[in-house]
This record gives C-alpha cells, structure tokens and sequence, in this order.
C-alpha cells in the first residue's frame, strides 16, 4: 500500500482476500516480508487463485495494494493474466 | 476529500458544537470545504476515507489522555508528514502545545484571539497548494522541486524539502542508488534562500583519495609536484551556494576528521596555503548506506554524521512509491517519444509488469528499461520490449523477516517490535519511529514480552 498503509497495521492483513478492480478474486496474500530497517512491511507473497494442485506465487511490492473501501479485502489491479506470467517464470527459476 | 487544489479540505475536530460551528465558519473565510468529526473515532474513519489538506483539532482542557491520543494518532500514521495538523485551545497550555509540535503539529492557534491568524495561515497554505499545481517542468515552490510522484511517500519528501530548504539546516540524505538524492539536494538547494549562488555536486567516492584534499579545499600554485597553478576546491566554488557531499561514507577518514573541523569552524585552508578562507556554503551529505550501519562499520564518522545529520532525510525507494512507477514510466516514455518524434504508448500488461517489479535500481532502472523498450518496440510496448529481468523477478535484497499469514497475529508483532529493536541496537526512540508506534507503546510491549 501506499505510504501510511505500509507501516506497521497488521490487521488489515490477515486473512485479506485479493480482488482486481472488478471485484475478480485474485487469491489470498501467504506471506509479510518485513523489512527490519525500514520498519514496514516490503513485499508479500501472493498465492493465486489456480485450477491445479500447483501453487501459483508471485512475490509483489506492498505498495501496489489497496485497502478495499468496504475495508474487508485488498485491490489489486493487475491483470490474472500478467500475475500467472510472472507465476510460471517464478516457479520455473 | 482528497488532494484537490482548487478547493482544499479542512477536517475539524471538536466535540462541542457551538465551537465547531464557529471554527467551521472561520475555516471556509479562507476558502476551505470543512469536513467535521465530534471524536476522535470518526476523524479516525474519515482519515481513512482520504487525506484533507490540513486538520484543526480543538483541544479541551483537563482530557489530557483523548487529547495525546488524538496527537499520536496523527504522529504513528505519518499524517504529519502529508499533511498540516493545527491545534485550537480556548485555554492554551504549553506542556500540550510542546508535545503537539514534538509529534508534528505545525502551529498551536488561542481561540478566539488568534481566529485571523489561523485565516491567514490557512490561506498561506492554499496558496503553497497552488503552487505545487503549477507547470511540471518548473521548480516547485511547494517542496516538490524537482521532482516528480504524488504517491504519499513522495508527498513525505516534499514536505521535509518545503520545512529545512529556507533553513540553511545540514541535510543528510540517506537512500538507495537511482532514488534520486541529487534531485533532492538540487531542490533543497533551489527552494533555499541561496538560489542564486552555484549548487556544487562532489562525489566523495569517485575522486583518488590523493587528490581528495585538494579537490575539496583547493590548493595553491607550488603546493605539490605538478601544481602548476592555484585552484579551487568544492567549498570555494560552492561559495554563497549549496555543496552535495555524496557517497560520503565512502570519504578517506582522515579527511573525515578535516571535514569535521571545516564545518564546527567554518574556515578551510587550501593546500599549501598560509591563511584560512571563510567558508559560505551549505552542506547537504547523501549516502546509498544504511548511515547507522556505516557509523558501526567504521566507514562513517559518528561525531561527523550527527554534524551533517541535522536534519536527517530518508528517500523512498521506487518499490514503495506505488502508483508512482507508471507515471514516472509514462513521463519517461513522454521524453523519449518528445526526442524522437514518435508515439509509442504501453500496453496494460507491459505497465502491470512494470508495477510488478522491485526495482532495486530504483528511478535510474526503470528509466534504463522505458529507454530499451522505447528502442524495441514499434508502436506499442508490449511485455517482450521490457527488460528479462522484470519477469519472475522474486529476488529481494535486504535484511528481512518473513511471516506465513497463518502466523499467530502477537507472535508476528513480537517478532517484528523485537528484530527492529535489534536492527536499531537497542535505540528505542528509533525503533518506536521506525515501526510508526509510540514509545509508550514500544515499552508496554517490552514490559509484556519481557513478562512472558
């Protein structure tokens, strides 16, 4: 998130679903990198949403979600499509 | 409410009417649209909703606790840093009116006796906003300089540059390669009162550390084998003006020492020179290192840095400036097509790209990647113009804890309190910064964990 959602808020975190602007449900955030210098929360780990047994992960700057405005999920707008790319590329490096 | 110049946004905070109706009335005199809170529970919600330009609490006497929790309130969320916080009392008293401005209020107003002066400090802070409207390309009088972003850890920048640039204040500037120091300083530097005198940029890293001395304080004619004529160091040329130390932890530290001295006494003495020269200049320090580290590595001086680190500023990397990455790519993008003669745009998943990548090269990278891109494509960029390295990009640089959401919730906060007090070697005001928490609260969590 941007600047002040970035500090230390936790709550807003946990068990946050992920949708794009459309409200499509992008998958759910599986892990916080902290970074311990700048006090805040960096990057996170977001599991897509995905038909097989793979899991599908892309690691993404804290700074590009949102706090949705009934404030019971992340946006994300980014297209499924360009997250899967990014996805495949990850698991296969 | 948002960040709307042509009519800016005052939330007033008063739990008694008539007050708050007498505020309300003072605030549109200069042309504010008003947003009202009785409690402290509503402003927090409308906070959420959006940023007003500024925020006017009124303070009661004897509700200590409401009133320093309202304070923090603003100080943990960093609502100081985008935006202005003014206090009202009817009964001013000086202890609040002290840990108001420590926690980042900008001006304490007596009310009623002061109602023309919050008019006119309210209508200063429009104009300043006009200002910050103004053509992208000039030098931004708000504290944008120039610079460009409006994520709110740029608008954080900008208000630190608009606070010290009229100070004279020592900056250090503390961030990653490619965020953009220089422009900084440069803004410092044209939003000072030395404007009109040479900004004057000195890489400490890049200059033999033989030729150090000389460059940095001159020389004269004689003063070593092959110095055939006298010539001015850094300070010299950056009289009445503004020197950049950059890299300057990677400065020799017996020059450090030299510098040290040169800045408490405010003379340097060229290289085999008799007499001192009256320094004039303004010292702002950068460095792409954490400064603290550096401190306890050794390659920073401590009595050096608390010298330069008068007003420390830390400058956001790229990753956290959200929406900033694509109106910065776009504007690359806008230059590029401006010199060639073209209209290339991006694609929406080339730009999604871009926003997925963590840029550890930061504004220079992605400037670097746009230029490629620009040569690559032949119309629109598509994702296969960007740069390989912005695909599966998962590699993180940086001292780092990493938490499974399942994670118990405490336990997570305990580990994070506990490994940035680490970070900061026990520093607790810092930490407490750090974490955006208040120091009460850092010690009632220590006092908890040390229970347990």
């Amino acid at each position: 998130m941007d600047g002040n959602d970035t500090r230390f808020d936790l709550k807003r975190v946990s068990n946050a679903a992920v949708q794009d602007g459309s409200g499509q449900r992008l998958g759910e955030i599986s892990e916080l990198v902290f970074n311990t210098e700048y006090g805040c929360v960096e990057y996170v780990r977001l599991q897509l949403e995905s038909d097989t047994d793979v899991p599908l992960e892309v690691v993404i700057p804290w700074s590009q979600f949102r706090l949705a405005p009934d404030r019971n999920h992340l946006r994300l707008d980014i297209s499924p499509m360009v997250l899967r790319i990014v996805a495949h590329r990850l698991g296969q490096s | 409410m948002g960040y709307d110049v042509s009519v800016p946004t005052a939330l007033i905070i008063d739990d008694y009417p008539d007050s708050l109706l007498e505020l309300s009335a003072t605030v549109r005199r200069a042309d504010f649209s008003v947003d009202t809170a009785r409690d402290l529970e509503t402003a927090r919600s409308m906070l959420l909703k959006g940023l007003p330009e500024v925020a006017i609490m009124n303070l009661r006497e004897g509700d200590g606790d409401e009133t320093r929790e309202a304070l923090e309130l603003f100080a943990r969320n960093d609502l100081t840093d985008v935006m202005e916080v003014y206090l009202v009392s009817g009964k001013p008293d000086f202890r609040t009116a002290l840990r108001g401005m420590q926690l980042g209020a900008s001006d304490y107003f007596k009310w009623p006796a002061d109602t023309e002066r919050l008019v006119a400090a309210l209508v200063e802070l429009r104009e300043e906003m006009k200002a910050a409207a103004q053509d992208r390309s000039g030098v931004h009088q708000s504290g944008r300089g120039l610079l460009q972003g409006e994520s709110p850890a740029m608008k954080r920048v900008y208000r630190m540059i608009r606070k010290v640039a009229p100070t004279g204040a020592t900056v250090f500037l503390a961030g990653e390669s490619g965020t953009g120091k220089e422009l900084i300083a440069r803004s410092i530097h044209e939003l000072s009162t030395r404007k009109d005198g040479p900004f004057v940029a000195m890489n400490c890293g890049a200059i033999a550390s033989e030729l150090v001395e000389s460059e940095m304080f001159g020389h004269r004619k004689g003063a070593f084998t092959g110095a055939h004529a006298s010539h001015k160091g850094f300070f010299e040329r950056a009289r009445g003006g503004t020197l950049l130390l950059d890299e300057i932890t990677e400065m020799d530290p017996g020059l450090q020492v030299k510098l040290l001295r040169v800045l408490e006494h405010g003379r340097i003495r060229p290289v085999g020179g008799e007499q001192d020269i009256q320094t004039d200049v303004r010292i702002i320090a950068a460095t792409n290192r954490d400064p603290q580290k550096a401190v306890l590595e050794g390659s920073l001086r401590e009595d050096l840095y608390y010298r330069l680190a008068e007003f420390p500023m830390r400058v956001p990397p790229l990753r956290e400036r959200g929406s900033d990455i694509v109106l910065l790519a776009e504007e690359f993008l806008r230059e590029a097509n401006a010199q060639r003669g073209a209209d290339r745009t991006f694609s929406a998943e080339a730009l999604d790209l871009l926003r997925l990548h963590s840029w550890p090269g930061n504004v220079r990278e992605l400037k670097n990647a746009v230029s490629r891109a620009f040569i690559l494509a032949t119309d629109e960029i598509q994702t296969e113009d960007l740069p390989g390295t912005l695909l599966g990009d998962g590699t993180m640089s940086g001292d780092y804890l990493r938490f499974p959401v399942a994670y118990n919730l405490k336990e997570m906060e305990r580990r994070m309190i506990l490994a940035t007090l680490e970070h900061f070697e026990g520093d607790k005001p810092r930490t407490a910064e750090t974490l955006g928490i208040s120091l009460k609260t850092l010690y009632n969590r220590l006092a908890e964990y040390d229970q347990s």
